[in-house]
């Protein structure tokens, strides 16, 4: 990712960086050693109740879509890889922060959490409709597209309206007003996190590039997916905040994939079935 | 204060209580039908996703718990939410519509006032909101069911609320307040929608 001073500046402000908790830095460490076995990985996250129920929900929503067909971490991580997992673990310990409130994009509680999770069921159908052999890596991808969000909260608390005037003015995407007024926009700062917290690179670069998908050259299939899948989540108005629809649809992307504009609207409306099975609905945020 | 009843993707709700409210949470490319029949104050809502009926995605249908609900499609879901009213008293002849969502995405061309997709010549496949309006609108005039009002189009999400007692259908714009946008317990069959003053098209 290029160097940009004013994404370091908003790091350094960022007193508290949303903490990731003991158990899943343990797990972490386990991932990372060669010698430790999918049991291990189950005894250590077995110590959080909660945290081992949200691993094994997204483990059956990135694996199988939802139906419940693993139900102890030690089948999980033989069915996904340890690295897979360590990645779920990652993403559950982010649900609290990712349904968080956020004022300056108009998020109330849970808003954020649900789409994100849509974008992940999204990212799941696209990779599977289009071949792609990891629509589990897909599936976390969509999960932490919007992370920055959570960073760049508190500076569109007060800018949001100056955001807003750009776009409208200038007649471009509320994500490259967000570029003009803070110098990055809220998929490069989602990145800088992920890089923060060592996640893989490919993550890192489909997190930071999904609305500039055809920025990367050669075409990454990953940063596709995610690109299409969140306009999926957002054509399906799940957690729309004050930028609305306000994004492009790069329908070369579409091509690139191999998907005609058919195949985006039936994944649109599986998308909207998986929601529904998966009780994502609106009761979901009281 | 009024009971919210949320109408999700594809759902389909009614109610004739003036105790309670009748919420589709932030249409994107959705739309948000509004049904009512004035006499009985029989009011219900769909949801709708699509234009019409598709078979799933190349993806396929991952498991049994994944299933479409008839409100999901335009063209199931209006012939739904009428046979869903008149089994609670309502009469077709007597309903009145409003409509809300259908939003698009960025560099999508902006409708105005009176146009139609039709009359933008072909559209995209990718037009999924302004292709789910036309769809709405086509079914509900098979139907001879009167659109009064209509908030479509634009980049916006919208929630809106159909209160059962009263008629009244409200829009709020995600991060603005609910604005009145009808009254179809007191508009009247004459009042053509164009030059109505109600709020139609975009924002």
């Amino acid at each position: 990712m290029e160097h940009n001073p004013a994404l370091d500046q908003l790091v350094s402000k960022v007193k508290e960086l949303p903490g990731i908790p003991d158990i899943t830095l343990k797990v972490i460490r386990l991932t990372d050693d060669a010698r430790a076995s999918a049991s291990d990985v189950a005894k250590v996250l077995s110590e959080d109740q909660t945290l081992t129920a949200r691993v094994l929900r997204l483990v059956n929503s990135a694996a199988y879509g939802g139906a419940r067909q693993v139900s102890t971490v030690t089948e999980a991580t033989v069915r996904l890889g340890m690295r897979n997992i360590r990645t779920l673990a990652y993403a559950a310990s982010c649900q609290d922060m990712l349904a968080s409130p956020l004022d300056g994009y108009a998020l109330t509680h849970g808003e954020l959490w649900r789409h994100s999770y849509a974008c992940a069921l999204a990212a799941r159908t696209v990779a599977v409709a289009c071949g792609h052999k990891r629509s589990e890596e897909a599936f976390v991808a969509g999960l932490l597209h919007d992370i920055g969000k959570v960073l760049l909260d508190t500076q569109m608390k007060s800018a949001y309206r100056q955001v807003a005037a750009i776009a409208e003015t200038d007649s471009i995407p509320f994500m490259d007003a967000e570029r003009k007024e803070f110098g990055f926009d809220h998929a490069q700062a989602g990145a800088l996190l992920l890089q923060y917290w060592s996640l893989p690179d490919i993550l890192v670069k489909a997190v930071g590039s999904h609305y500039t998908p055809l920025t990367q050259l050669p075409f990454d299939p990953l940063t596709g997916i995610v690109h299409v899948a969140d306009i999926i989540s957002i054509m399906l108005g799940i957690g729309l905040g004050t930028d609305g629809l306000d994004y492009p649809l790069e329908s070369q992307v579409l091509d690139k994939l191999g998907l005609s504009d058919g195949d985006f609207e039936a994944i649109l409306g599986d998308t909207s079935d998986l929601v529904t099975a998966e009780g994502l609905v609106s009761s979901y945020l009281s | 204060m009024a009971t919210t009843i949320p109408v999700d993707m594809g759902e389909t709700r009614i109610s004739r209580s003036s105790g309670e409210k009748l919420v589709a949470f932030g249409l994107g490319a959705c739309v948000g039908v509004c049904l009512y029949d004035p006499l009985t104050s029989v009011a219900g809502m769909v949801h709708i996703v699509l234009p019409q009926t598709l078979a799933p995605s190349r993806a396929g249908i991952p498991n049994a718990e994944v299933s479409s609900l008839p409100g999901k499609s335009a063209d199931t879901a209006v012939p739904h939410l009428i046979q869903e009213l008149e089994k609670q008293g309502a009469k077709l002849p007597r309903l009145r519509a409003a409509i809300a969502g259908g939003a698009r995405i960025f560099k999508s061309p902006i409708i105005k006032a009176g146009e139609t997709s039709s009359s933008l010549g072909p559209v995209s496949r990718l037009e999924i909101g302004l292709r789910n309006i036309e769809a709405v609108r086509v079914l509900l005039s098979q139907f001879e069911i009167p659109i009064f009002a209509e908030n479509v189009g634009g980049t916006c999400g919208r929630t809106v609320t159909l209160l059962p007692g009263v008629g009244h259908v409200f829009v709020r714009i995600i991060g603005k307040e609910d604005k009145l946008l009808v009254n179809l317990g007191m508009a009247t069959a004459s009042e053509p929608l164009a030059g109505s003053g109600i709020k139609r098209y975009g924002t």
